[in-house]
């Protein structure tokens, strides 16, 4: 695989662009102090796209998702989801965009440890609306743990926990789903679980973008983007598990599976 | 995944319900701490305000027994009519004041064993006792001797110390009391000595009085017991001044105002002692919240990333504090009025009535101060997601 520097990967992607993007960057910058996090990041996320974010430590993988999720504001540059863009927001603006459109996934699980995995997911549906229980036992049921509804985080395995992280993102049928290293913590037993259910999740139409370090796992997503130093230098869609398509630039998938948003070489495997 | 809910407000409260008693319950023993330290302030400031709201009363009584406050004399004339007396005694009832009536007259008095005769004050008493009421007992030693006196054909009387060495007469003899061409007898009851001007006078009931200075129906003075602070008599006497315009109402402000003194420097510490009590609970309690603060500084994060308001988590931190507060003051008020009983038995010798509304006062300081306690968790509401996920908060 071959690594592209990538400026307006949206202008290339033939075939698919004409879908309008769910997600646009442009020029996102964010400085801690003078450390510079995102040194001008640019690229769209299209409707039901599966986007790895690849990159070392420290290259802006979490801020950038950070920003995209509402949790942290950019220094500069711009963000707009499905049509409304969120660095205007204020504070109660970004509340009702977390609730509503984002669903997110951390490596931690971030579980609240006195609440039961049931509850932990009504949670996220009392800070959207209103709660239903029913609907939180269904979620859960999806992801496995029915018969786990009364244990509390504690009393749960660490892929347990994390299944209880993602019925607790997907409960408010967020427009788009972030997951920060979602298998980090995880053996490969649970790491499988959990990554199927990231497949159905894709399959069924979910946006995501996960940030992860495992190139095992990135080759589930569609497309790959890597930061360095805050920068993107990397942007390949890759097609590994669907039926063949056509690269962005109108080319049939080589048989690496992988093609460059930016031109018509195919990138390595 | 399930279809999007109803926007229906109420139907959250069994969730926040829930939420609530899971944060309540989530470290018993910390739980158990709070509740003890709101319980120990609540019983404290419970204790010292059932004291505080007690100490006027008993105060109040205890001054009583040292004698009449208001003085009511006459304006222009000699004596004043008896009638005056009568309607006191008919708002005595509502204003717990105790009329008592006298009437000062000049009488040539002998005794029966003796050639020598004295010409002293005769004071005839009438003090008006309310049945049934011991915080209206008979002001001094005089008053119950007399009312102690039954009616015989010789009445009784009291003569002062000097009287009885300089007539040689002592109890029971029979004195001669002569006022003009008006004469009776009184049988010496009692004699005393009070170092006053009652050792040279002789004391008889009033009406033995006004039958011998052919005063029918005439008073001297009327003395009253008015309870209260300063104010209340102040107030007291300028409506008596009011209703009775021929007559001088005086009152005898130096009880009124040691009493004032008194009670305004018991009022004050045990007011102090309450706020002290109070501040250093909500210490205690904002110590044991800081703890809960760092320990949920995570939670709060992981809740605002999940669309959780500031406020709406507040809100639920709050209520758990305020929900202690109310635990431990409903607990802790309870004790606190049982100890100020117990207190109140040490300080005045009889123990501190209940005071009713001492008990929901201090649930609500006590809920007050949980709600104060609280502050540091009121600081979450400033958490940062990002912030505390990478670990810098």
């Amino acid at each position: 695989m071959t690594t592209q520097p990538l400026v307006s990967p949206i202008a290339t992607l033939a075939p698919s662009a004409q879908t309008q993007p769910q997600v646009v960057l442009e020029n996102l910058v964010k400085e801690y102090g003078p450390l510079r996090a995102l040194g001008g990041v640019s690229f769209n996320i299209l409707p039901g796209e599966w986007i790895a974010l690849m990159g070392p430590s420290g290259s802006g993988k979490t801020t950038l998702i950070n920003i995209l999720g509402g949790l942290d504001t950019a220094t500069s540059g711009r963000i707009v989801v499905n049509g409304q863009d969120i660095t205007r927001l204020n504070e109660s603006e970004l509340v009702r965009y977390r609730a509503e459109k984002i669903g997110f996934v951390f490596q931690q699980f971030h579980l609240v440890p006195y609440l039961t995995a049931l509850e932990n997911v009504m949670l996220a549906q009392y800070f959207h609306s209103v709660t239903d229980e029913s609907q939180a036992v269904e979620a859960l049921k999806r992801v496995g743990l029915g018969d786990r509804l009364e244990h509390l985080p504690a009393n749960l395995s660490g892929g347990e926990q994390q299944r209880v992280a993602i019925a607790r993102a997907l409960i408010n049928q967020p427009k788009l789903i972030l997951a920060d290293e979602p298998t980090g913590n995880l053996d490969e037993a649970n790491e499988e679980i959990v990554i199927n259910i990231f497949r159905e999740l894709h399959k069924a139409g979910h946006t995501i973008l996960m940030v992860t370090h495992d190139v095992d796992i990135a080759r589930n997503a569609s497309r790959r983007i890597e930061l360095t130093h805050g920068h993107l230098t990397m942007d390949t869609t890759c097609n590994f598990l669907e039926a063949p398509k056509l690269c962005p630039h109108g080319k049939p998938f080589p048989s690496s599976g992988c093609c460059t948003s930016l031109d018509s070489k195919p990138c390595e495997p | 995944m399930p279809s999007p809910r109803s926007n229906n407000p109420r139907s959250n409260n069994p969730m926040f319900r829930r939420l609530v008693r899971r944060l309540l319950f989530a470290n018993r023993g910390r739980l158990f701490v709070i509740l003890l330290a709101l319980s120990a302030g609540a019983a404290v400031s419970a204790a010292l305000l059932n004291l505080q709201t007690d100490a006027k009363r008993r105060i109040n009584s205890e001054f009583r027994s040292f004698g009449p406050n208001v003085l009511i004399t006459p304006n222009s004339t000699d004596t004043l009519d008896e009638k005056i007396s009568q309607q006191l005694s008919v708002q005595s009832d509502a204003h717990k004041v105790q009329p008592a009536t006298s009437l000062y007259t000049v009488a040539e008095i002998s005794s029966k064993l003796s050639t020598r005769s004295l010409t002293v004050v005769l004071v005839g008493f009438n003090a008006f006792i309310v049945p049934g009421d011991s915080s209206q007992a008979p002001i001094d030693s005089v008053f119950r001797a007399l009312d102690s006196l039954k009616p015989e054909p010789e009445p009784f009387c009291i003569i002062g110390a000097k009287v009885s060495s300089e007539l040689n007469a002592n109890a029971p003899d029979v004195l001669t009391l002569r006022s003009g061409d008006r004469i009776t007898t009184c049988r010496i009851g009692k004699t005393i000595r009070t170092g006053g001007p009652e050792d040279n006078q002789v004391q008889v009931r009033l009406d033995v009085a006004q039958r011998l200075a052919n005063l029918p129906d005439r008073v001297s003075l009327i003395e009253l017991t008015v309870p209260g602070d300063s104010e209340q008599l102040l107030r007291y006497t300028n409506s008596l001044r009011v209703q009775f315009p021929g007559v001088e109402v005086r009152p005898l402000r130096q009880f009124s105002e040691v009493q004032a003194k008194i009670y305004s420097r018991i009022s004050g510490l045990l007011t102090a002692s309450t706020a002290l009590i109070l501040i250093l609970t909500g210490l205690c309690v904002m110590a044991a919240m800081t703890n809960i603060a760092a320990e949920r500084k995570h939670d709060v994060g992981m809740m605002k990333a999940i669309g959780g308001s500031a406020r709406g988590i507040l809100n639920l931190f709050l209520t758990e504090a305020a929900l202690l507060g109310l635990a431990g003051g409903l607990i802790g008020a309870a004790a606190g009025i049982a100890l100020s009983m117990a207190l109140g038995k040490a300080v005045f010798g009889i123990a501190a009535a209940p005071r009713l509304i001492v008990y929901p006062i201090s649930v609500v300081l006590t809920v007050i101060v949980a709600i104060f306690g609280a502050y540091p968790l009121r600081r979450l509401a400033n958490v940062r997601p990002a912030t505390i996920f990478r670990g810098d908060a």
